[in-house]
């Protein structure tokens, strides 16, 4: 920007007075909003997960530092913006993910996704996304088949919280797959065989997923934090987990051969990445639409676009990859989706012109 | 105030801005008459005035030194006794190299309110030439020449009158004490403009419930009234706008590159009215008017009768000024003009003299814009300055004008509440006056 701020931004125009609102206070704002999905993810998956944010942030805040000083905008670290890519990023990976997943597939959030077109608000793609889709396609083995169960299941047997944060990641473990993987394979069945499929450890986390996905808890205590801050508007998580609620229950009994109208809606929406998609990413404010309707239009279509990928695609999971198609159409949402303009309603012209 | 009361707002966006309206309980005296005032020609929206005397000449306050030029002008008036010691071209805040007539004051005082003439048998015509002859304006601001207002073009059938005493601004007062100190000539007014529009049925008197003593005051002189009711309105900064309070009482919406006028209606500050009953009853011309002199370290706030030319810095000897201040606004914070120079005079829009403090004091950051929205939120056009603010910093005019570019009321309240410190409202402006320009060009 600037080409004629200079002249508009002079001084001498009004309005003088201006609210206490500001970049660093939302983006601050949403990093504590992120603090009890990490703490969710700690609790869950152990000194692992911790690990993992560790590097993530480092990773993310020198990828920042240099960007900024190269492109000439500065310092930016401290905006805040950078701390939440990476608390992202890093929910977005299995406790079991090595550490050059995290140190470059961040470093492709930051320095490729973010900063391309120039840093925060000018990129097309949430970072987090853009990097959790990058270490998908290029450490796909990583990512699909290392799921380990939650320290909770090893503590229960008797070992303290070291220790099962070891036993998690060894290899011989990584047995039990996510939820919605075993759904895809095994349907319902496999779900009740492996006794993952119980609503109240879905919704507090402890099962095996992404260290900061898994807690629907702990996320929709950020949610509504941020809520009450005035920092996002319900519009596209309400509607989009919404959405996957009601396609799901359509839909979702049907490749179980349990016909239609019988699938399990609540099991679809507390699984898998959606309430941290919905509440965290996809309502990401550089990367939405601008208007409600168009909000409300990009919530639907990701809904919809979700719950055709986990329910006939060939992944378990579609959340990441209905985001970044969702993204990349928001410019063409925001030029069809307007808000109606006063004084234009076709009464009130069409008064004007008998008169 | 009335719990039961129904309260008026506009359907859409609005900012709550702190109100500071630290000077509500004061009232309105008369400002020292200044040693020299100086009055330009441009105080009204159109044509200036053009001269009508010349430097030596005597004057006496309340004659005339401009005339109207065409169809949209005012004329200006002497406001003080005097010799005319000079005729110079300066700047005012809105318009470059206008003729100023600088009047040494002497001689002596005109008793204006001493004699009342009677106007109740006068014509719809008489009336309007009456408030033509005083020069009148719309005092919120606009300056609008209130003899074109008063006379709608022909077809159009004014059936509601508005007066606008919702004083959204921060900071200001003066409307507030007018509601209060002036109540029995502003309802001679509404009889007088109802004289001049016989087909008003309905006139509505809004006022924002942070007046409250106002509202009271209203409803309890109306009581037993029903062609005159009281409009509590919510708080809601810019519900003051025409637009915005006629969407609040009438609920109608007045058309894109329309006037009030279109949908039957017709809003007038409650200045205004005053100056209206003044210019009428008195025959006295707009010479002074009321204003809010205000600001967190000024050593005498309060709300003044200002003869019209009266340098501020005239103002500033008087009442104070504090000793570090980011700015002085002339009108309130959230529309008004920074000003950059102490010679500037008083003039007929100047509804407040306002210093900001630093902390108060907007500064544009060259920050993009994190699309978070809430310029869209609090537009109550439904535009989306974010989008108009970006085409115009890249020239491209056409396209914003064709989202809605000139329907920007510029209230400022998406300036107001953006993260990023974007200057929207400036980019806007700037955008609508690079579209004109380029018109201009293409036509020649
Ligand atoms: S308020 Fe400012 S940062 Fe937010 S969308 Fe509007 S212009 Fe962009
Ligand atoms: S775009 Fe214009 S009308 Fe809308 S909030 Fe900004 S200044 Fe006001």
């Amino acid at each position: 920007m600037a080409k004629a701020k200079g002249k508009a931004g002079a001084g001498l125009f009004s309005p003088h007075i201006h609210s206490p609102f500001s970049v660093e206070k939302v983006m601050w704002d949403v990093v504590i909003a992120l603090i009890p999905a990490g703490i969710a993810g700690v609790y869950f998956f152990g000194a692992n997960a911790l690990r993992i944010i560790a590097i993530s942030l480092v990773t993310g805040l020198l990828t920042e530092l240099v960007m900024g000083i190269l492109s000439k905008r500065g310092i930016t670290i401290f905006d805040g913006s950078v701390v939440i890519t990476s608390l992202l990023f890093a929910y977005n990976l299995p406790p079991a993910a090595p550490w050059y997943v995290i140190v470059f597939g961040n470093m492709f959030a930051v320095a490729i996704v973010k900063w391309a077109f120039g840093g925060l608000g000018y990129n097309f793609m949430n970072p987090a996304i853009g990097g959790r889709l990058f270490v998908m396609i290029a450490w796909s083995g990583v990512m699909s088949g290392r799921w380990s169960p939650t320290i909770r299941s090893f503590m229960e047997k008797g070992m303290d919280f070291w220790q099962a944060s070891q036993a998690i990641v060894s290899p011989e473990m990584m047995t039990s797959a996510s939820a919605l993987t075993v759904l895809k394979i095994d349907g319902y069945a496999g779900l009740y065989k492996q006794g993952l499929f119980d609503y109240w450890n879905l919704f507090i986390g402890n099962v095996p997923g992404c260290i900061g996905e898994t807690s629907v808890l702990a996320i929709l205590i950020g949610f509504v934090y941020l809520l009450v801050r005035r920092v996002i508007t319900w519009e596209v998580p309400v509607i989009y987990v919404g959405t996957v609620a009601f396609l799901s229950w359509i839909f979702g009994g049907l490749s179980h051969g349990t016909g239609w109208f019988t699938g399990d809606a609540l099991f679809h929406i507390l699984s898998g990445g959606l309430m941290l998609g919905a509440c965290f990413m996809a309502n990401d404010s550089v990367t939405s639409p601008l208007s409600f309707s168009g909000n409300v239009f990009y919530a639907l279509m990701l809904g919809f676009l979700t719950t055709m990928i986990r329910l006939f695609g060939g992944y378990p999971e579609g959340v990441a990859f209905s985001i970044a198609v969702m993204n990349i159409f928001v410019p063409l949402i925001d030029r069809y989706f307007r808000p109606s303009l006063y004084g234009y309603r076709r009464a009130v012209l069409k008064k004007a012109r008998e008169s | 105030m009335d719990k039961k009361q129904k309260i008026f707002t506009f359907k859409r966006g609005g900012v709550h801005p702190h109100e500071n309206k630290l000077t509500a309980a004061q009232p309105i005296v008369n400002a020292d008459v200044p040693p020299l005032v100086r009055i330009p020609m441009a105080q009204h929206l159109g044509a200036p005035a053009k001269v009508l005397v010349s430097v030596g000449d005597e004057v006496k306050e309340g004659q005339r030194i401009g005339e109207a030029t065409g169809m949209i002008s005012a004329h200006i008036h002497a406001s003080v006794s005097g010799v005319v010691t000079a005729i110079e071209k300066a700047n005012t805040l809105t318009a470059k190299q206008i003729d100023f007539v600088v009047i040494k004051t002497g001689g002596s005082f005109h008793n204006w309110v001493g004699e009342k003439f009677p106007w109740e048998n006068l014509s719809s015509q008489q009336l309007v030439s009456l408030v033509q002859e005083a020069g009148v304006v719309g005092l919120g601001g606009a300056t609008f020449p209130t003899h074109v207002k008063l006379s709608p073009p022909p077809g159009k059938v004014v059936e509601t009158l508005i007066l606008n005493g919702a004083e959204c601004e921060p900071y200001l007062t003066i409307d507030h004490r007018m509601l209060l100190e002036k109540s029995q000539e502003i309802l001679t007014a509404i009889e007088i403009v109802r004289r001049i529009l016989p087909t008003i049925k309905k006139v509505y008197i809004g006022i924002e419930i942070n007046k409250e003593d106002a509202i009271d005051h209203w409803t309890a002189l109306l009581a037993g009234r029903s062609d005159i009711t009281v409009a509590p309105l919510k708080t809601r900064y810019p519900q003051g706008g025409e637009k915005q309070l006629i969407q609040a009482i009438t609920g109608k919406e007045v058309p894109t590159k329309g006037l009030p006028a279109d949908i039957g209606v017709l809003v007038e500050n409650v200045s205004t009215m005053n100056a209206i009953y003044e210019a009428v009853v008195h025959h006295k011309p707009l010479i002074e008017r009321g204003l809010t002199y205000t600001g967190k370290g000024v050593a005498k706030p309060g709300n003044y009768k200002v003869r019209i030319g009266t340098p501020i810095s005239h103002l500033i000897e008087s009442y104070g000024k504090p000793e570090k201040f980011a700015a002085m606004i002339s009108g309130g914070p959230m529309m008004g003009l920074e000003i950059p120079d102490e010679n500037i005079p008083v003039v007929k829009s100047t509804s407040g003299i306002v210093f900001l403090s630093p902390q108060e004091d907007y500064k544009v950051e060259d920050r993009p814009c994190i699309r978070c929205a809430k310029c869209l939120a609090v537009c109550p056009i439904g535009l989306m300055p974010t989008e108009l603010a970006k085409l115009a910093d890249n020239f491209l005019v056409e396209e914003a004008a064709g989202i809605g570019l000139f329907d920007c009321i510029e209230c400022g309240a998406c300036a107001y509440i953006c993260p990023s410190k974007i200057p929207l409202v400036g980019l806007i402006r700037y955008g609508k006056e690079f579209y004109k320009r380029k018109q201009a060009q293409a036509k020649k």
